[in-house]
């Protein structure tokens, strides 16, 4: 009776979870959009609208939150990451029930997301790094669902050396755990060649990067690719961002889409985004400010980074893996986390940044509580910033998209006045 | 001149220093044949127990001139100890450490053993990071003791002179002494000179030196130059240098690359955000670090303030694309 009742529901919230992708896809105006974007719409509905199709992909899946999990682990081991962090608003409400309503939107909607069963049809089992509280008491309660969850713990800090020694050992019991997951060995070729695929997606990556800071690409369409490298296969999503890569170039080339290069330049931060909650990128530039740049976990926080080692043994490939997941991270959840800021100033510079706007779930409480000392490092750049605390859904539309507005045309006039 | 740029920054830096290696490697041990000599003053481990050697390590010229009496040292004999300084340091000033990693036979030698381990497939040990702050120290009592041992036996600093068979003590138990000349097929230093007691002791010293020597760069990379009293003395003047490795911690992510591919394991390069000038205590200046560094003008080896070699993005993928077909 209960299993009956809970596939009705699982039934009611893939229709609206079916709706809801469409509802956002719909909001991004298709006459700009290069043709190579195509392939991410596509991947995207696919992945929102016939979850059951990652089934049809020929390896096991393995879910992992946040963005410390080595995947190319993952990979290695003969399996397929499937990152788990999405906000659609129905998952949204229906982890309500089982979460507290203070928790934040990302934490209520992987909740919602596992009990309403989809993904988990190809997901065999998931790796919760120990981040944040939210991310931690979901794994948990993931768990009671009947889903096998490892916890890749993670050090509190990452500057110490006994935080590096705690890593290293905890990535080597994922490694074990793995492999006893997929029965699969993890060899020095096959992690060789797993490093080698994401090495190049992020080579690409970074190139995407460097034609973003020409505001050549849509800050919506940027976040699609970056959430649909969460789940892709990598050599197929580099290819994809390649293409992408070539189309845009050649529009810089014939001098197109650039103008938007003089409009105010926006540095996004704060709590990550998550399709379908697209809304924030979204009235930034219907506002008229392209988002040259990101510090987000679902995006160059995730792809940015490439290890590199000098001896091809698997120990030294590993050691270089451990470090790739958690020295460069500046996850609000490390501390002490200097290397935010420093990476924030560092990515303004580079990005000629003009203003920064600063989002958080209500209930994200790391990120907000970092709020005051970024706003204080922005100000000494003389850089301003715009706070907002939202949720997933577009019910703040009105109020959210107005103040985005009065940021904006703020920043345009201080530039004007220069 | 941005196609020079381009070729330096896509450069594959490991291949030219061993390239660059094997020239210097033959130069200091052959370079005889062709009649050259250099220099008896270079700040490397060019041995001057090599016969056909192009040049020698100013080491031994120190010791043999510290064996004169203080007194001397002020006279004539102090213009000699001074010119053999400044001979030494301006060598020295045009590559900085480099010399170790470039030019160094002993270095040279321990890669190449390097090379072996890591072909059959043997991994690398490493320091635990507390062990290796403490051994660092003991360079740094080697270079004294080499001043002050020689110094004792033209002056009475224990009661009498000591003998003068403590003329060259560090020489007595360098591996340089006794592995180099076997380049020349001179086995003669590979043995225990029995004639005296403290030369038994001394050569005895030695032999048990380059077995470490052997076994311990095996192991580990670039063993011996964590207690080398060249490198100490190079660090002591590593700033006067006009080759300079230089860091701009604003750009730098943390990523730990550079020391991921650091032979030596500096920690300090990835971590110290503040310092320009980031040449540390034990770097040879491999300049792997630049070269694993994946973000523009983060790391750059600067001679005279121009930046010869930087490190990039697009020279970062370059050549982890190229390991990659390597395998
Ligand atoms: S710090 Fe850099 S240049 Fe110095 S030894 Fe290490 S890798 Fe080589
Ligand atoms: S490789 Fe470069 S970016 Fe990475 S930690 Fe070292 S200096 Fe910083």
């Amino acid at each position: 009776m209960a299993s009956e009742e809970q596939s009705r529901m699982a039934q009611s919230i893939r229709m609206h979870l079916a709706m809801e992708t469409e509802d956002v896809l719909g909001r991004i105006s298709m006459d700009e959009a290069p043709q190579a974007m195509g392939y991410f719409y596509r991947k995207l509905r696919q992945f929102f609208q016939q979850p059951e199709g990652l089934g049809h992909f020929d390896k096991p899946g393995i879910g992992t939150f946040c963005a410390q999990v080595p995947l190319e682990l993952i990979e290695a081991a003969g399996a397929r990451p499937v990152r788990l962090c999405m906000a659609a608003g129905i998952w949204d409400q229906a982890g309500g029930e089982l979460l507290p309503a203070k928790s934040c939107s990302v934490v209520k909607a992987m909740a919602g997301m596992a009990a309403s069963q989809l993904f988990f049809s190809g997901v065999c089992a998931v790796v919760a790094p120990t981040t944040c509280d939210g991310k931690k008491k979901c794994a948990d309660l993931i768990e009671t669902m009947g889903i096998a969850v490892h916890r890749l713990e993670m050090p509190p800090s990452k500057l110490s050396r006994a935080a590096r020694n705690y890593w290293r050992e905890s990535v080597e019991t994922f490694m074990a755990q793995l492999q006893g997951w997929t029965k699969q060995k993890i060899t020095r070729k096959s992690l060789h060649t797993a490093i080698h695929r994401r090495l190049m997606a992020t080579e690409q990556f970074r190139r995407l990067c460097r034609l973003q800071t020409k505001g050549v690409l849509r800050a919506v369409d940027y976040f699609l690719v970056t959430q649909t490298g969460f789940f892709d296969d990598v050599e197929a999503w580099t290819l994809a961002l390649s293409d992408l890569c070539a189309e845009l170039e050649a529009r810089v080339a014939e001098g197109r889409g650039i103008e938007k290069q003089n409009r105010p330049r926006m540095l996004l931060t704060g709590s990550p985004v998550l399709f379908p909650n697209i809304k924030v990128p979204l009235w930034i530039e219907q506002a008229g400010g392209p988002i040259v740049t990101d510090e987000l976990c679902s995006a160059t926080d995730m792809f940015h980074d490439a290890p590199a080692y000098d001896e091809t043994c698997l120990h030294d490939m590993v050691s270089a893996l451990c470090d790739r997941y958690l020295s460069p991270c500046v996850c609000a959840c490390l501390s002490p986390n200097p290397d935010r800021i420093r990476k924030m100033i560092s990515l303004c510079r580079q990005a000629r940044v003009d203003g920064v706007v600063y989002q958080t779930f209500s209930g994200c409480l790391s990120y907000a509580m970092e709020r005051n000392a970024v706003a204080k490092a922005l100000a000494d750049e003389k850089l301003p910033l715009l706070y907002i605390e939202t949720d997933a859904g577009f019910e703040d539309q009105g109020q959210l998209s107005t103040r985005i507005d009065a940021f904006i045309e703020s920043v345009q006039a201080k530039r004007r006045n220069f | 001149m941005r196609k020079l740029r381009e070729m330096l920054d896509k450069a594959d830096i490991n291949q030219f220093r061993f390239w660059t290696q094997i020239f210097f490697f033959a130069l200091f041990i052959y370079g005889g044949w062709w009649a050259l000599n250099w220099s008896e003053r270079l700040p490397v481990f060019a041995c001057a127990f090599v016969q056909d050697r192009c040049g020698s390590c100013y080491l031994l010229g120190l010791q043999h001139q510290m064996t004169a009496p203080v007194s001397r040292m002020f006279s004539l004999a102090g213009l000699g100890i001074l010119t053999g300084f400044l001979t030494f340091l301006i060598w020295f000033v045009l590559l900085n450490k480099a010399w170790c990693g470039y030019a160094c036979p002993l270095g040279t030698l321990q890669d190449w053993i390097t090379k072996i381990r890591s072909g059959i497939g043997v991994r690398r040990s490493q320091y635990s990071e507390t062990g290796f702050k403490r051994l660092k120290r003991i360079k740094y009592a080697l270079l004294i003791l080499l001043i002050l041992i020689p110094l004792a036996i033209g002056n009475t600093i224990f009661g009498s002179g000591l003998s003068h068979e403590f003329e060259i003590p560090f020489c007595m138990i360098c591996p340089g002494r006794t592995v180099l000349p076997i380049f020349n097929a001179d086995f003669s230093q590979l043995m225990i000179d029995f004639s005296t007691s403290t030369k038994m002791i001394l050569t005895a010293l030695g032999m048990a030196v380059t077995g470490g020597f052997f076994v311990g760069a095996f192991v580990k990379k670039r063993f011996f130059c964590l207690f080398c009293p060249m490198s100490a003395l190079q660090y002591l003047l590593s700033r006067l240098s006009v080759l300079r490795l230089v860091k701009d911690g604003g750009k730098c992510t943390r990523c730990n690359n550079c020391v991921q591919v650091c032979d030596v394991g500096i920690r300090q390069i990835a971590e110290n955000m503040e310092k320009g000038d980031i040449l540390q205590d034990d770097c040879m200046l491999c300049l792997k670090c630049v070269a694993a560094c994946p973000e523009n003008d983060c790391l750059q080896l600067k001679f005279l303030n121009i930046p010869v070699f930087r490190s990039t993005d697009t020279g970062f993928f370059c050549r982890m694309e190229k390991k990659e077909r390597g395998i």
